[in-house]
Formats: structure tokens, C-alpha cells, sequence
């Protein structure tokens, strides 16, 4: 089969029941090649069953999918021999170390040369940190030395997806901060599919993200596109001065939607809401500026955190339904 | 970083991909060294301490009369004793090796991580198999088998020749084969360990008393008297011969039922 040329990832309506409760409904998702892409949404979203769908761990009740333009279904093997797959709360044989833990990974792959493999599994301990404790057996790891193990082994076969469920859940800051940069390593020869509940590290790395919810894809994009708001363009200006004149020159204008002003630290700070992007950027600050009495300290469009616009996005879904 | 171009792939996608490495994880339960040797003792002082007392103890102990307490030939009473002692407790052996193989996998949530890889689902449990298969046959039937063999013959060198005795064991071989391959059935289709258990041993040691006729024909809760007819050097009889076919069958039902109910679990 041939590789589709932008997505490693794509599924149409790709739905799993169990006992006739849908826990993925109809998911249409596309991940592109090269992107670090964060699968986010609640607890329950469905996002494991996703993973566990293209990984052929379970299969679905509807629906299709593809990876590497492999049917996740027909082609399991195939798909599963070019991704590394890391479980959430990653379970490995206790008794086994580290070292023999990614070795075991790496002959599922490779069958030689054994010094290559041996240098390859070196290398993987190394880029997560746990080179020192290589050989000490993992029923004696902690959480986040687990996660870091399966963070090594995904990555042993130089896979073309990873697909990474919670990678930094259990990780000290410095370890998450760790997987991060190994992620945006990454992505100049993999694909990187992770879900995660820390938003703060999906502004930091993830150029693309879904937002499932209750087991639909509710928003799918470039990370810039949720992170500048959906349909509204807010302003924040931080003024002083003569506002009341300000504010009536500015209400004039027919692309103003709505003003709200709040005040800190003895100045007010304006939200304006505009209909017209095109319009607001010519004009918005000159009429603001028009005259000498009123002084602007802080002008700028406003960016949408990403927990806000993840919250917006779930409560708004849930209000819908 | 380098690349995949360096080392040498295992390709293909066929219905044994990864056996090899499975396999060799499996055997470490089995073969560290000190593990085995261990096993091996315990198997062999179990069945053939008992043996030994048998023949070699019993016959010398004496009631207030002065008569022997043994009322048959002590080799004959110490054949039924060890065939009956080695049917059982190897067949408990392998339940017990067994019950964890893939419940304890799938509980931990290690089968789904090991089948996440480009391996088949049924390399996955012929490992399983496989593996058990040899530590059976190499820690538990050939040190116990072969120490049994030797008291008799120091009893009575010459009592049962190479072939007879081998029959026997082999008969109580398929005894346990069969429970092994139950025991990997019900670990594919059940987690809870008290299922498999509860079906197994109520086989096992409930077995025997089953009422109906046609079902103990077609089960192995007898095959100690096919085993015993064997080490006699007894002909087998029609019924001896479908207690045998009919064992062998179910061990193939059971595994061709557990790959197929494998295939087809969810993880």
C-alpha cells in the first residue's frame, strides 16, 4: 500500500461500543507526517481506545482507519512493525532490568548485528536518563523511572510514529521538561502522537491538536488557530487618560462588537471584541490614539491560553449535548 | 542519531512473527539455572520419596503378628502409587505453572504492551505453550521419570523394561498435556484466576467420580489405568485406546480453541 503524503494517521468514523456504550463516536482525524500532535480531552474522552484502535489492540465497532495508509485492522503487523508505543502507566516484566527490558523491545525489530543492538539500547537509556540504572531490575522503579523506560523502548526501532499515551503523567518537572525535548528531537524523523492532560506542555511542543470529548472529536487544528480563539477577535488594551472620550470614538465604528473594561494598577485594561480583523488592525489603535490625552501602555491581539480554550471548547460541547 | 539502515530487520508477517523472542523470554521463568536445578529436586524428592519409602520402607514394616502390612507384591502396590502420585501431581504442576501465563499478563497490562510490538497474537501463546511444554517434559517428567526408574530397578533390576516404563510415562505425559492445554484455554478466556482453578482441578480430583460412563471414556480422568496397563505390559483395549485418542483430541481442541479465542480478545 502507498504512504498518503501528508497523513501518517487517518481515520473515517471510526467508532468502539462496548455492550452498546459508545466510548468513540465517529471520529474523523488526520495527523500529519512530521507533526507533534496532542490528543487531548478529559478523562474518558476516548483517547486511550483511539490509541488502543490504531495500535490493533481492539477493533472497531465502525468505522475505518488508516496508518502509514495501512488498515489498521488488515495490516496491524505491518503498522505495528515502524511505530513505538508507549503505554499510559507503562508495565513491563518486573524481574527484567531496564537494559534487558529495551533489548527485548529491540529483537522484535532487529535480529542484528548484536553489538549494533546492544549500542542502540545504550543509546535509548542514555536519552532518557537512566543509563545508571540500567541493570537494576524494574520492579525496583519508581513512576517516573517506568516512564522514562517507556519513553526508551518506543523509540529502540527509530520508529516512524510514536504514539505516546501520557508521557510525562508521573514525571518530575525536569523529567517532563526531558521528554519534551526529546519529543522536539523527534520531529525530524518521526511523527509524534501523544495525549496528555498537561496543556501547558502541548502550547510548549504540539504544532497540531484534537480535542476529544465524551468519545467525539469536538476540535482538530493547528495548535495557532485554537490558541487565536474560534470565530471572535479580541484586542487587550491597557490604557489611561481620557477614556471616556476614547471609548465613544471607538464604539462608533460598525466592526466593534463589544468593549469590556476592567481596571489594575490605577489603569484600565480594555477586551475589545471585533468583527472585522482587517478593519481593527488599520484603525483600532490610531483611534485610540487620536487624542493627546489618552495614553496607551499595552496594545495587542489577544492570545487564548490554551486551558482556556481547551475549557471553552469541553463545556461548550457539553452544553450542546 | 542514525538510522534503521544499519542493522539487519526481522521482516515479514507471518502467523509466528516474534516467536523466537517470545519463546526465550518465556524459557527464563524455566531455565536460570539455580531455578532449574531446583525445580528438578523438588519434582524428583516429591514423586519418587514416596516411591522410595514404598519400596524400600513399607516392605520391611511388620504388624503385631509379625505378617507384612502390605497386602500386595510391594513393586505392584509402588507401580500404582507412583502412577497415580505422578498423574496428579504433575498435572497440578503444570495447572500451577500455568494459571499465571497469560491471566497475569493480561492483568498487569504487560500482554497489551509485548502485543503492541509486530508480533502474532498466536506466537504470543504457542510461546506460552511451548515453553511449558519443555519445562514439563525437561524439569518435572524426565528427573522424576528417570530417578522412578532407577528404584525400580534397584528393587528389582530388570522388574519393567525401558519400553514399558517409558509407555506409562508417556501416558501420564498426555495426563498433564491435557490439563495444560485447558489451563491455557480458560487463561484466554477468563481473568480470574478462581475460574481456572475451580475447572481444572474439579477435573482433576473430581473427575474420577463422574457417574456417566460414555464421558469417563472420552476423558483422561482414567488414563492412570491405561498408564499402569502399559507399565504391566497388559494389552490395551478398545476402551484404553479411545480414552487415549480422545485426550489427544481435546488437547488439540483446547489449543486450537485458545489461538482462536486470543485472536480475537481485547486488550
Amino acid at each position: 500500500m502507498e504512504e498518503t503524503d501528508t497523513a501518517v494517521i487517518q481515520t473515517d468514523g471510526l467508532s468502539k461500543q462496548y455492550d452498546r456504550i459508545s466510548v468513540l463516536n465517529g471520529l474523523n482525524l488526520k495527523v500529519p507526517q512530521h507533526s507533534i500532535f496532542g490528543f487531548l480531552g478529559p478523562n474518558g474522552a476516548g483517547k486511550t481506545t483511539t490509541m488502543k484502535l490504531l495500535l490493533g489492540l481492539i477493533k472497531p465497532s465502525s468505522g475505518h482507519g488508516t496508518v502509514f495508509g495501512y488498515d489498521i485492522v488488515e495490516d496491524s503487523l505491518a503498522i505495528r512493525a515502524r511505530i513505538g508505543y508507549m503505554p499510559q502507566q507503562p508495565l513491563f516484566y518486573p524481574s527484567m532490568t531496564a537494559r534487558e527490558t529495551v533489548h527485548f523491545t529491540a529483537r522484535f525489530f532487529f535480529k542484528g548485528p548484536q553489538a549494533k543492538i546492544e549500542k542502540r539500547v545504550n543509546e535509548v537509556l542514555h536519552l532518557v536518563g537512566l543509563t545508571d540504572k540500567a541493570d537494576r531490575p524494574i520492579k525496583s522503579f519508581s513512576g517516573g523511572e517506568r516512564q522514562r523506560l517507556g519513553l526508551a523502548q518506543a523509540q529502540v526501532n527509530y520508529p516512524d510514529l510514536l504514539i505516546l499515551d501520557e508521557p510525562a503523567a508521573a514525571l518530575d518537572p525536569i523529567g517532563r521538561h526531558d521528554v519534551l525535548v526529546v519529543m522536539e528531537k523527534l520531529r525530524k524523523y518521526a511523527t509524534v502522537f501523544y495525549s496528555t492532560h498537561i496543556l501547558d506542555d502541548v502550547q510548549q511542543v504540539s504544532d497540531t491538536v484534537a480535542i476529544l470529548n465524551e468519545g467525539k472529536l469536538i476540535s482538530q487544528g493547528p495548535i495557532e488557530h485554537l490558541l487565536n480563539g474560534e470565530g471572535q477577535t479580541i484586542y487587550t488594551v491597557a490604557l489611561h487618560g481620557n477614556l471616556a472620550a476614547a471609548q465613544a470614538r471607538v464604539e462608533k465604528e460598525p466592526w466593534v462588537e463589544q468593549i469590556m473594561t476592567q481596571t489594575r494598577n490605577g489603569q484600565a485594561i480594555w477586551q475589545v471584541a471585533v468583527a472585522d480583523e482587517a478593519a481593527a488592525e488599520a484603525k483600532l489603535l490610531r483611534l485610540l490614539l487620536a487624542d493627546d490625552q489618552t495614553i496607551v501602555t499595552a496594545f495587542g491581539r489577544k492570545k487564548v491560553e490554551l486551558e482556556e480554550a481547551f475549557m471553552a471548547l469541553v463545556k461548550g460541547d457539553n452544553h450542546d449535548q | 542519531m542514525t538510522s534503521n539502515a544499519e542493522f539487519e530487520m526481522v521482516e515479514g508477517n507471518g502467523r509466528f512473527r516474534g516467536f523466537t523472542n517470545l519463546l526465550e523470554r518465556e524459557n527464563q521463568k524455566w531455565w536460570p539455572a539455580r531455578r532449574a536445578l531446583a525445580r528438578a529436586a523438588l519434582w524428583v524428592v516429591l514423586l519418587n520419596g514416596i516411591l522410595a519409602v514404598s519400596l524400600f520402607i513399607f516392605p520391611t514394616l511388620t504388624d503385631p503378628n509379625g505378617n507384612s502390612v502390605m497386602d500386595e507384591a510391594p513393586i505392584q502396590m509402588s507401580s500404582q502409587l507412583f502412577t497415580g502420585l505422578a498423574a496428579v501431581g504433575l498435572a497440578i504442576g503444570v495447572i500451577v505453572a500455568m494459571q499465571d501465563s497469560i491471566i497475569e499478563e493480561i492483568q498487569l497490562g504487560t500482554a497489551a504492551w509485548v502485543l503492541s510490538k509486530p508480533i502474532s497474537r498466536m506466537a504470543f501463546v504457542s510461546a506460552k505453550l511451548i515453553a511449558n511444554v519443555i519445562g514439563l517434559l525437561f524439569l518435572m517428567v524426565l528427573p522424576s521419570g528417570l530417578a522412578a526408574y532407577g528404584l525400580f530397578w534397584l528393587y528389582e533390576p530388570g522388574a519393567y523394561t525401558w519400553g514399558q516404563f517409558a509407555g506409562m510415562m508417556a501416558v501420564i505425559t498426555l495426563h498433564a498435556f491435557f490439563y495444560l492445554t485447558l489451563a491455557l484455554l480458560l487463561g484466554t478466556l477468563t481473568t480470574k484466576r478462581s475460574v481456572l482453578l475451580a475447572v481444572t482441578l474439579g477435573s482433576l480430583l473430581g473427575g474420577g467420580m463422574v457417574p456417566v460412563k460414555a464421558l469417563v471414556q472420552i476423558s483422561p480422568w482414567q488414563l492412570q489405568q491405561v498408564g499402569l496397563m502399559l507399565l504391566f505390559d497388559m494389552p490395551l483395549d478398545s476402551l484404553a485406546w479411545t480414552m487415549l485418542g480422545a485426550t489427544a483430541v481435546w488437547c488439540l481442541l483446547f489449543l486450537f480453541a485458545a489461538v482462536w479465542q486470543f485472536e480475537r480478545a481485547e486488550f
